[in-house]
């Protein structure tokens, strides 16, 4: 695994001093370029926390990562089985343990606030963060595979930010309850005991939290995230104000009156196989699909910006979308693609004031 | 990594350098520079040439999706997700990595830079460099890519990966170095860079923007789509250079499929950096053949670079094509001989000839087989030929089978000096297989073969290396002699028999256990200190180290591994056949691991440095879990393994039977009850082998898995035991 030593080495010390005195001769002497990040690290590494509570028996790790966002002790860390437990105990840089009380969670968010009894503490500002862009340098500072024993550092590792992505754009894909922007890292930060670290950028500025390990389901491979504090905030601030936050229900959300395609005025080849590719079979005169130009023997690729790999798919994709939402269904037609935008005509039954068509980031905070 | 922040730091620093010059030459430091300076640290700098380098090729990033693949069970990593792809042709040529492919979509859309959808088609796929080229029908005029020279492609330099599978709208990056240069012979730059599905497909670039390579999964061993995804986000990732998909590029327009370019040769040794690169055989009507290339040849040059090793010959071959023409120059005895010859992509399936007869085992030519194992390496030279004919003054004969022209004469000469005082150059027949060609020519058990094709037999093991340059149905002529006769007469090569003989003669007279023996018999532990594992090994009590004995390890199934009935079921086998049995127990007694395989391979060159083995009877066997294992080392494990049985084991969905080979023979018995799980596959796997033309012999055992009767193993016993035929 990628373990870097708790302090990052950056340049060679050859490297800089040939870098600042070169700078001092063209620039005179007004050089401060971060040449190392040794300083921004010296900085963080007070404010990350280790948290050891429940696991420990098939192979699960008993511990996990977090950092402190107030003065007086409270702690943000990741939501998980290590806090279900009825001690859990916070080290801080420095070594001190301290029993942590459980604050409030967000199972959604997969958040936790922990408090601790503790004063005069360093501390990330919540409400000061940073937002990266991709090809950024960010430092991920947690405590992975529990490397940090006793009074030790956090592990930090660089990285750079791969994307800014959504993890529902791949529904179905990873298997979270949470569902939002994430930063995907190019360095293996997302390991056991990582949940809940820290990610900044190099000037040690707050950007995220690092997720726990997830797998992309497609291609089984891990992906490194961390989720941007500005998701998390107002959770935050509400489970300190001791505002109880709502359970919210992690099922898959489904649309209150499902958009059908015979609504549209079309069916799609009944092959009696789930996995039929999913073709249209017939276009009903007078209906919005006809009106559209849809025709028989039309493949149905996509829906909206989401990839239709076979008739089932489609029809668990339509269970999402509102009936008076209109949707955007692109077909293969003689090997050509073509796309095709309908709307339900209004039901008669009398309905509830809504959007005709809502932005699909709109749908997704529904 | 200490080395990389150095190395990145040293090329950030010329970049500066760079602004620096600038600077000083117009004497007036422009005030952005200047702050850069001032409050920006080189990574910051650093990361905006990152994005700018990004930004420069992203409109020539596309993203792939397919539909409509057949489902992949039990792969590791099913190529389902959006892949990335490049574009590298104004009016719609892509290419990307066959990874996503491997599963044959029905359609393939894509998703150009600026979000528009397109349908494209699949035109050719390069097998080499597992890479496929789309074409998308587009009125746009696309943009393309510039590429990175490839020599100065340097280790070390910034190496940016791009993907566009997270997003339609951007692309992903990840940022690396360049590992290594040249890599996976000659096809690849190495990046650490996090590269797998994410950016499959995808281009490396440097930090100006100049495309290094495509990011595709490749592995040194070759394999098909999707070997080397195991390496994904570990460090190791590959590009292939942009400059060779361009140079490949208008034939894969054509629609031209690109394959690996076969040579059709078989080196002689088994160790891959081995000095020098003697063939050792020939396969029929292979690009080396029709050259006229013969086995005992030395290749010492190609394309004019000079080749020392077997490993030089792989590093100068492997990365060309089929079609592709080049230039071997070989040594035969003092002569170079130097031809042109165009590279394949298929050669026939290599397919074993039969003469038809088993060899007499008498201890003098065993002796002499096992110098003909020793000394293979020293067989090639001249030089070699007179070192063993000088060692043969203890009364064996010179070992090279394959040479010819002067120094062949002096050697049969010597033969015949030699045969004056001894018997033992020539091959006894100890069997004759009904109907082969040898039965046919009227040869006898009890007669011996003296010359094949003219030349002198001076070992089972060297006659069989001869015949095996020549094809099934090729005609040859022997000699032997019959009740003190000499007989010559022309056979035509038949098959290897697949059918077991129902019943064989002793292959030597009885040999009394020497006084005094102190090499351990009966069970013996075997121990390797690396390995967890418990082993055992079997060596009849009445071994004699005058004997060759076959080899052959029991791979248990599932939670069946007791010691003591798997030797109590072997006994009888081992000492009619002259077998050692070894029987290893796997470190989870409920399944066998494929990383065991190296422990058992371990465990089995440790018998035979320390029993008499013949190498040409030397099987792994084992049952369900086991089989597989089984299959597995007799497809990884050529140089060693002669014999695979597979009782009720299938093989695993990646692992593929590899082509047949001249020098190493293989032959296998597939056996399997009529309720195991396997049987639906089985057919299809055996008629996979057929087609490699490997001999499948087939048992049917009953209708429910259970352990091997004994009227079973005694088949298998005699199937062993004829493994040495010729």
């Amino acid at each position: 695994m990628n373990l870097l030593p708790t302090t990052f080495r950056g340049p060679s010390l050859a490297a800089a001093v040939l870098l600042t005195s070169a700078m001092a001769l063209l620039v005179g002497g007004s050089a401060s370029a971060a040449t190392s990040f040794a300083p921004v690290i010296a900085q963080v590494q007070p404010k990350i926390v280790k948290i050891y509570g429940a696991g420990g028996f098939n192979g699960m790790a008993h511990y996990q990562s977090g950092f402190l966002i107030s003065a007086d002790g409270f702690v943000l860390t990741a939501w998980s089985y290590v806090l279900d437990s009825d001690v859990v105990n916070v080290i801080l840089n420095d070594g001190r343990k301290f029993k942590a009380e459980l604050k409030g969670i967000d199972p959604k968010l997969e958040l936790a606030v922990l408090k601790i009894d503790a004063k005069e503490l360093p501390f990330f500002e919540l409400a000061k963060t940073a937002t990266p862009e991709e090809g950024s340098r960010v430092l991920a500072f947690s405590n992975l595979f529990g490397v940090a024993t006793g009074d030790e550092a956090a592990s930090v590792l660089h990285g750079i930010l791969s994307i800014q992505t959504k993890l529902e754009a791949r529904r179905g894909v990873y298997e979270t309850p949470y569902q939002g922007p994430v930063y995907v890292v190019d360095a293996m930060t997302n390991n056991p005991g990582a949940a809940g670290g820290a990610l900044t950028n190099l000037h040690g500025e707050l950007i995220a939290m690092l997720g726990k390990e997830l797998k992309n389901a497609r291609n089984n491979t891990w992906l490194n995230y961390a989720v941007p504090i500005n998701e998390l905030r107002e959770a935050v601030n509400e489970i300190r104000a001791g505002k109880v936050r709502p359970r919210a229900d992690s099922q898959a959300k489904k649309a209150k009156d499902p958009l059908e395609l015979s609504m549209l005025g079309l069916n799609l080849v009944n092959t009696g196989l789930e996995r039929a590719p999913p073709f249209i079979d017939q276009v009903y005169g007078d209906s919005p699909a006809a009106k559209a130009g849809l025709r028989t023997d039309d493949l149905i690729v996509f829906l909206d910006n989401q990839l239709v790999q076979n008739s089932k798919s489609l029809r668990a994709e339509m269970l999402r979308i509102e009936r008076d939402e209109a949707i955007r269904l692109t077909v293969m037609r003689d090997g050509q693609l073509m796309e095709f935008t309908l709307q339900a005509p209004a039901s008669d039954e009398p309905r509830s004031e809504k959007p005709a068509r809502r932005s699909e980031d709109d749908r997704d905070e529904r | 990594m200490k080395f990389m922040s150095i190395f990145l730091r040293r090329q950030a620093w010329l970049l500066f350098l760079a602004l620096a010059c600038a600077t000083t030459d117009s004497l007036v430091a422009p005030p952005r520079v200047l702050r850069a300076a001032d409050d920006e640290g080189i990574e910051v700098r650093e990361e905006r040439a990152f994005r700018a380098a990004v930004a420069k090729v992203a409109p020539a990033v596309v993203r792939i999706e397919t539909l409509g693949a057949s489902e992949n069970v039990g792969s590791v990593l099913a190529a389902m997700g959006p892949t990335t792809g490049l574009v590298v042709s104004a009016d719609g040529d892509i290419i990307t990595s066959s990874f996503n492919f491997a599963q044959k979509p029905a359609s393939i859309l894509v998703t150009l830079a600026d979000g528009s959808r397109v349908a494209a088609k699949l035109i050719a796929t390069d097998h080499s460099r597992q890479l496929v080229l789309l074409k998308v029908a587009t009125d746009k005029t696309l943009t393309t890519v510039e590429a990175a020279p490839q020599k100065e492609v340097q280790v070390g330099q910034w190496a940016v990966a791009i993907g566009r599978t997270y997003e339609t709208n951007k692309p992903n990056l990840s940022v690396g170095i360049v590992s290594a240069v040249n890599r996976i012979w000659g096809k690849a730059v190495q990046t650490d860079a996090k590269i797998s599905p994410a950016n499959y497909g995808g281009p490396l670039i440097d930090i100006r923007g100049r495309v290094l390579g495509l990011l595709t999964p490749l592995s040194t061993e070759g394999g098909d789509e999707g070997a080397g995804v195991e390496w994904y986000d570990s460090g190791i990732g590959f590009a292939v250079p942009l400059q060779q998909i361009l140079n490949v590029l208008p034939k894969l327009k054509e629609g031209k499929n690109q394959f690996p370019g076969l040579l059709g040769v078989s080196l002689r040794e088994a160790d891959f950096y081995a000095e020098p690169a003697v063939i050792a055989a020939c396969q029929p009507k292979s690009p080396a053949q029709q050259a006229g290339f013969k086995a005992g040849d030395q290749i010492v040059e190609v394309d004019g670079q000079a080749v020392a090793s077997q490993a030089q010959l792989k590093h100068q071959s492997s990365h060309r094509y089929a079609g592709e023409k080049i230039n071997v120059v070989v040594l035969r005895g003092k002569q170079r001989i130097a031809k042109d010859l165009e590279l394949v992509a298929k050669l026939p399936a290599y397919q074993h000839p039969l003469l038809g007869i088993l060899p007499l085992r008498d201890a003098t030519s065993d002796q002499t087989e096992e110098k003909s194992n020793d000394e293979a390496s020293e067989k090639a030279s001249d030089e070699s030929s007179h070192k063993s004919a000088e060692k043969s003054n203890d009364g064996e004969p010179p070992l090279d089978p394959n040479e010819k022209g002067e120094s062949d004469k002096n050697a049969a000469e010597k033969n015949t000096d030699d045969k004056k005082t001894t018997v033992t150059a020539s091959v006894g027949v100890r069997y004759v297989y009904p109907g082969s060609p040898a039965d046919k020519a009227g040869v006898k058990p009890g007669d011996r073969l003296i010359a094949c094709e003219g030349k002198k037999i001076v070992s089972a093991q060297s006659l069989r290396e001869q015949i095996a340059n020549f094809s099934p149905g090729q005609s040859i002529k022997i000699e032997f002699t019959h009740d003190g006769q000499t007989q010559t007469a022309d056979v035509q090569l038949g098959t290897l028999p697949e059918n077991i003989p129902l019943e064989l003669p002793a292959a030597h007279a009885a040999m009394a256990k020497p006084a005094g023996l102190k090499t351990p018999v009966g069970k013996v532990p075997v121990k390797l200190p690396e390995f967890p594992n418990a082993c055992v090994a079997y060596v009849p009590e009445n071994y004699s180290p005058r004997v060759p004995y076959g080899l052959v390890v029991w791979l248990h199934a599932p939670n069946s591994y007791k010691e003591q009935e798997i030797i109590d079921r072997w006994k009888d086998v081992c000492a009619r056949h002259d077998l050692i049995l070894l029987a290893p127990a796997s470190g989870d007694p409920a399944k066998w691991q494929r990383t065991e395989a190296e422990f058992i391979r371990k465990a089995m060159d440790d018998v035979i440095l320390r029993y008499n083995v013949d190498r040409a009877r030397v099987v792994v066997a084992g049952q369900e879990g086991g089989g597989t294992l089984a299959l597995l080392l007799a497809f990884t494990q050529r140089d060693l393994v002669r014999g695979v049985i597979s009782v009720d084991g299938g093989l695993t969905a990646r692992a593929k039977p590899p082509a047949n080979d001249p020098v190493n023979r293989l032959a296998i018995v597939m056996a399997a009850s009529k309720k195991a799980s396997v049987l639906n596959s089985l057919d299809t796997l055996i008629k996979s082998l057929r087609e490699l033309k490997y001999p499948v012999t087939r048992l049917e055992l009953g209708e429910t898995p259970r352990a091997m009767s004994a009227a079973e193993l005694t088949d298998i016993g005699r199937w062993i035991d004829s493994l040495d035929r010729i």
